[in-house]
């Protein structure tokens, strides 16, 4: 009976319900977003930007989305030191002793939008017949062994690690914008050079792309098993507009990245305030959704004293009242709870992929955490409104019909 | 037209109820006694303001009387000398088991159709939902409203959601029904229709009936007028017409 009743209300009474629903689930998702933004986005944003400050290596996870921070670049993600351990890529080019040398070297800037970042190989051995040279032409010593990765933009043509430096030692030579290597056919390997780079800290050069398949067979590398020397990042921009290829690819110039590795430095500084201006925030959001709740279920309530006044002309009793708004305002906040939860993860996605991040890497964001919040918004609906729902059950039918 | 019995359907004793105002107290009702028997359908009427329908809502419990005894088919329905012992839910109870009220402007539940209003104080009674559904029916249908089960109030008419009040009133099979001007929302045809139906139902189920109304033409449905003037009875309270 009661739940009848209730589920009567709540469909029947539909703008009463939307506008209490919308309430609740603006301060729901309020809370959720800027909880998320306060807690995991410092731990998205600050960790890695300083990270790249400090100039460490830059490993992805394995099936990792990444999407584009407001600088152009796709953001990155610290490795997981379970799977792979940086490594300092100044052993493999010795010259490079620049504070964001690693930076250069390998990253997932290559990616386009939606593109997913696979890794494809680590462990590499730097050593056999086609092992990669440091920059001085000289070979790494034999059985040097570097974690190192490469990631695959998600286009099978070309392949972020098709992007070689013009150093590999197989070049023979440069004719025009063809560059021509000799891996021992009969007919050189011809790539044509789609820009130049220029690094503040590295050899100027050309770029070319292969395929991913022409870069196992040139690398010599072990299927499974790649090195990923990467060109600068903001060469590609070039890049994309001599061949057209690459349009997709948004990358950042050299200004942009000298901002970028400030603005890292000092959004890490910030951080700390920034998470104490966020809880407070949240802390207010809880305050305010709250009262509102409060205030709108009184509202709510107030109007339906006549409805409550016949109810008890029936013969509802008090607690069968009670039971029933309860159960309403339990199952508004509810709603509202799940709602506001769901617009924050949308909101949370769109703020997230902008700097890079995905929804998915915040696991505080789950589903428990949609549940928790669900029930908690209609615990908090019920709590809000306790006094008045009691009051509201001892209504005198008299007064309550004849005062309308 | 009725059948006489030996305990009356509805009786109260010294009823009075006072409102208490910033200027003073104002006394609506002011011991009144009547007895209304068995299936008797009484008209009761009086000026604006003379206490016709605060009378009607302390018989039924809807308000507490500050003084007086009323009881339903001879067992005590309210006592103000021992307030506490009727509580609120207390009354809810009693309401819902023996009495049923029809209200001047239908008071329907908006959210629930014709067929689950008049289902409300059955399955308060803890009757299960078919059976109440068959039950409110079956009373929708004597109300003749058998094509307007599953209409929500606004999409009925003032008539039929006043008929539909009625079959509301009558579910739990009570041995009284008050009516406080049920036809004052309604056009003189329509009301005529309401006032001949409960006269009916209350015949067919022995029902007494006491109904609140201003119009003269209404009396000749009655089995006895009782009048009020000032809070108190001026005619009819304690005679039944044969």
């Amino acid at each position: 009976m009661i739940r009848d009743y209730c589920f009567r209300s709540i469909t029947q009474n539909r703008t009463r319900t939307v506008l209490v629903v919308a309430g609740i689930a603006l301060g729901a998702m309020l809370l959720t977003t800027v909880s998320a933004l306060s807690g995991d986005m410092s731990r998205l944003l600050v960790g890695p930007l300083s990270r790249w400050y400090g100039g460490s290596l830059l490993v992805l996870g394995p099936g990792t989305t990444f999407g584009r921070l407001p600088s152009g670049h796709i953001g990155l993600r610290l490795e997981d030191p379970a799977v792979f351990s940086p490594v300092d890529l100044n052993r493999v080019t010795p010259e490079l002793e620049h504070p964001v040398a690693g930076f250069f070297y390998l990253d997932a800037v290559y990616t386009g939008d939606g593109h997913r970042v696979t890794v494809l190989a680590r462990d590499v051995q730097f050593s056999g017949p086609h092992a990669l040279r440091t920059r001085r032409g000289e070979p790494f010593p034999a059985g040097e062994t570097g974690r190192v990765v490469m990631v695959n933009a998600g286009q099978d043509q070309y392949p972020v690690g098709a992007l070689v430096q013009l150093h590999l030692p197989t070049l023979r030579e440069v004719a025009g914008d063809r560059l021509l290597f000799d891996y021992g056919r009969p007919e050189p390997l011809a790539f044509t050079v789609i820009g130049h780079y220029q690094s503040p800290m590295a050899l100027p050069g050309p770029l070319f792309i292969m395929p991913l398949a022409t870069f196992r067979e040139v690398t010599g590398v072990p299927p499974g098993s790649y090195m990923g020397v990467m060109a600068p990042v903001y060469d590609l921009q070039e890049a994309a507009r001599v061949r057209g290829v690459l349009g997709d690819y948004r990358v950042m110039d050299a200004q942009a990245l000298t901002a970028s590795v400030v603005a890292g430095a000092r959004f890490r500084e910030s951080g700390g305030g920034f998470m104490a201006v966020s809880g407070i925030f949240a802390g207010v959001i809880i305050l305010v959704s709250c009262l509102a709740m409060a205030n709108t279920n009184l509202v709510v309530l107030g109007q339906r004293r006549l409805e409550l006044g016949i109810m008890r002309s029936l013969g509802w009793k008090r607690h069968k009242l009670r039971h029933l708004l309860a159960l309403e305002c339990f199952i508004l906040g509810g709603l509202g709870g799940a709602l506001g939860y769901v617009l924050a993860c949308v909101i949370i996605q769109q703020v997230l992929g902008r700097f890079g991040g995905s929804i998915w890497d915040l696991p505080g964001l789950g589903l428990q955490y949609g549940l928790g919040i669900t029930v908690a918004a209609g615990v908090a609906s019920v709590l809000s409104v306790l006094y008045a729902i009691f009051r509201a059950a001892r209504v005198r039918p008299a007064e309550a019909i004849k005062g309308a | 037209m009725h059948k006489k019995a030996s305990i009356p359907a509805l009786q109260c004793l010294g009823v009075s109820r006072v409102f208490r105002t910033p200027d003073g107290e104002v006394t609506a009702v002011n011991r009144v006694s009547l007895s209304v028997q068995v299936g008797e359908f009484v008209c009761l009427m009086g000026p604006s303001g003379s206490g016709k329908t605060t009378l009607l809502y302390c018989l039924s419990g809807l308000d507490l009387p500050d003084a007086g005894v009323v009881m339903v088919a001879g067992k005590l329905f309210y006592d103000a000398a021992q307030r506490s012992r009727f509580g609120e839910d207390h009354l809810a109870e009693s309401r819902m088991a023996c009495l049923g009220f029809v209200f001047q402007t239908y008071h329907l539940l908006g959210s629930l159709t014709a067929t689950e209003n008049v289902m409300v104080p059955i399955r308060l009674t803890g009757t299960g939902r078919k059976e109440a559904r068959e039950r409110a029916r079956e009373l929708l249908e004597e109300v003749d409203l058998s094509h307007r089960y599953d209409h929500f109030p606004h999409q009925l008419s003032g008539g039929e959601q006043q008929r539909v009040a009625v079959a509301r009133a009558l579910a739990n099979r009570p041995r009284v029904l008050l009516a406080d001007e049920p036809t004052g929302s309604l056009d003189f045809q329509n009301g005529l229709r309401v006032v001949r139906l409960l006269r009916e139902l209350s015949n067919r189920h022995q029902t007494a009936v006491v109904m609140v109304t201003h119009i003269e033409g209404h009396r000749e449905f009655a089995d006895r007028l009782i009048t009020m003037q000032a809070g108190e009875l001026t005619a009819g309270g304690g005679e039944t017409r044969c």
